[in-house]
């Protein structure tokens, strides 16, 4: 049986100055360009992590949320002339609040009708995005975003949006790891095991889930705002299920419920396709292939410790459902154990 | 005399043409322990899921510490100081002895998300309370020497008393217990009913204790309801209970 380490992750240090040195090592700025996308690819996959991996909850809305930080950054910037500075927290709350109030009403829905609502959020946004021509200017996207700046410090490079996104990401990885780390962390946790376990001593479980998801559309937000800043045109593509999909798939190889795994898997899966790139059409084969062996192999991902991931090849992770007794219950057990619908709860 | 901490008055549950419940009726008194006794399928561990709010009930009314507690959620219901174990044990099996027991001492803490993200002296303060405050739950139950185990491996009896350490890390003012003793021999039985009366003497708990053993039944209990296909057939101190002849018939003829 897997038992839960609190986060007593290596110091990760010697990483963040390795990524710091890196593009001044390597001047080049198609390398440059990557790092800017891994970091922000990061950033959502680190957030998208506190839900799936920690609540135990599948969200494929998260790339909405995404999303909205980056329309919202561009409507302030392109309308109000408002500084990055303004944009980024606005743009983050907006993610947060919305994560909030979307939350609570679908929190008691269970598995695949949680994933589903999420769903239809992501879709709803996509499809707001594209329709409400009067203010996103719907397909044609809105261009022209200026550059983030910093006290009289332009984000003009790859190699300079590529630090913003790495200020991100460890500030996400700060965050979410003293959440994880907390009483509210370990609750959430409780909660990915048996909900109503976790009600039945007090553990507000729609209020602690709510929590984690308005932190991760928090960070999804301020990407967004980054990103919108980094490209200067948003339009729905990068907002859509697809890129929802994409992250799932970098928790996943990385290691769900870990720290470092999703960040492992988010410069992987950005990397990989760059690097495949000389074998043309074989290329997304290639990847498919290699993200299945992936699942094959290491089921609990790269750097994973459990084996959470094994309940998306059939079987429910071993952490999602309440475990029953381990030890051997003798004849006596057996003849009072209650049928399955006791304690299912009504609700 | 002292007002009761929960009471029940015509208590009804209907599971789609079955009458679980009918009629339930309780005053439970602080400091109380009252037994819980019926065969299988008696509507037990119903009035527990309807107390704890995991059911609705069709009819009725429950009170607790002067809540009207009938159609309150189930965390709300703890917070308020009413707290059940289940028949079948409910651990989060993947956390440790101590995170078990975390988890319930987490809610009482006055803490927020920024308080979390910034690390504030509240927050220190808050969680030093709070291990400290485990620290002497787990001293105390002696359940210390394995609080880093996963609690899913211990065996049988252990993760009883872990749920029941759990339950109290609540700091409740009533335990409703759900068959604590289920899967135990007589000799464990015995050891976890010494461990009950501990607890309950220490916090000073209301109980309601459903049970099939009836010596911990004997033993703990002021005072015994026994219900019989989803009505209370006879209550009354443990000696007059099963003594009487319905109570011989209906539950003792058939678990003996
Ligand atoms: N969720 C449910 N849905 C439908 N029927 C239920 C449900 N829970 C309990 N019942 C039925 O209600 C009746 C009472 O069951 P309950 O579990 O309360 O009995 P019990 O006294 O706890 O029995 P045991 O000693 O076996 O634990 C039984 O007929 C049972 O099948
Ligand atoms: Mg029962």
């Amino acid at each position: 049986m897997r038992r839960w380490r609190p986060t007593r992750i290596r110091p990760g240090w010697p990483f963040l100055v390795l990524a710091i040195l890196l593009p001044l090592l390597v001047q080049n700025p198609f390398l440059h360009r990557l790092l800017a996308v891994a970091a922000l690819e990061a950033v959502l996959a680190v957030s998208l992590n506190l839900v799936l991996g920690y609540g135990g909850l599948i969200s494929l809305g998260h790339a909405g949320f995404y999303g909205i930080g980056a329309y919202v950054t561009a409507l302030l910037a392109l309308h109000l002339g408002a500084p990055f500075l303004v944009t980024l927290p606005v743009a983050a709350l907006a993610a947060a609040i919305t994560g909030w109030i979307f939350a609570r009403p679908i929190l008691h829905l269970r598995g695949h009708y949680f994933a589903m609502a999420t769903l239809a959020l992501g879709e709803i946004l996509v499809l707001v995005a594209y329709n409400w021509d009067a203010v996103t200017r719907g397909p044609s996207g809105l261009p022209g975003i200026p550059r983030a700046e910093l006290f009289g410090w332009v984000a003009t490079t790859h190699r300079d949006n590529y630090y913003l996104g790495l200020a991100l990401l460890v500030l996400a990885i700060v965050v979410i790891r003293r959440f994880v780390d907390s009483p509210f962390g370990l609750s959430l946790i409780a909660t990915r095991g048996d909900d109503q376990a976790a009600a039945s001593i007090g553990t507000d479980v729609a209020g602690v889930r709510t929590m984690a998801f308005a932190l991760a559309a928090f960070f999804a937000g301020a990407a967004g705002a980054l990103y919108a800043h980094y490209i200067t045109f948003v339009s729905v593509e990068p907002f859509q299920l697809t890129h929802t999909i994409a992250l799932l798939a970098m928790v996943a190889v990385g290691g769900i419920a870990t720290i470092p795994g999703p960040i492992v898997g988010a410069v992987l899966l950005t990397l990989l396709p760059e690097v495949l790139r000389g074998l043309a059409d074989l290329r997304m084969v290639l990847y498919g292939v290699l993200l299945m062996l992936v699942i094959w192999l290491r089921p609990q991902g790269l750097l994973g410790q459990g084996r959470l991931f094994a309940g998306w090849r059939g079987r429910p992770p071993a952490s999602l459902v309440p475990q029953r007794v381990s030890a051997e219950p003798n004849a006596e057990e057996r003849r009072t154990q209650p049928s399955p619908r006791e304690e299912a709860g009504a609700r | 005399m002292t007002e009761a901490l929960l009471t029940v008055r015509d208590l009804w549950k209907e599971f789609d043409g079955i009458q679980a419940v009918r009629g339930f009726e309780l005053d439970l008194y602080p400091g109380e322990v009252v037994g819980l006794i019926g065969p299988n399928g008696a509507g037990k561990s119903t009035v527990v899921n309807l107390l704890s709010g995991f059911h609705r009930p069709s009819r009725g009314r429950i009170t607790f510490a002067g809540h009207d507690i009938s159609q309150a959620r189930p965390d709300r219901i703890a917070q308020l100081g009413l707290v059940r174990t289940f028949q079948h044990i409910r651990l989060f099996s993947e956390l440790t002895v101590r995170q078990n027991v975390e988890v319930a001492a987490a809610p009482r803490l006055q803490i927020s998300t920024i308080d979390v993200a910034l690390r504030t002296r509240r927050y220190r303060r808050e969680v030093e309370r709070w291990r400290q405050e485990v620290d002497e739950l787990l001293e105390a139950s002696g359940l210390m020497a394995i609080q880093d185990r996963p609690a899913g491996v211990l065996p049988y009896g252990d993760q009883r008393r872990v749920e029941i350490i759990r339950a109290l890390a609540t700091q409740p003012r009533a335990l409703l217990l759900d068959e604590p003793a289920a899967g135990m021999n007589e000799s464990e039985a015995a050891a976890l009913s010494d461990f009950l009366e501990w607890a309950q003497g220490r916090y000073g708990l209301s109980l309601v204790l459903i049970e099939h053993h009836l010596d911990v039944v004997e033993r703990l209990c002021q005072r015994v309801i026994v219900m019989d296909q989803g009505a209370i057939i006879v209550s009354g101190t443990p000696e007059e209970v099963t003594q009487h002849p319905e109570v011989i018939r209906a539950y003792l003829g058939e678990a003996a």
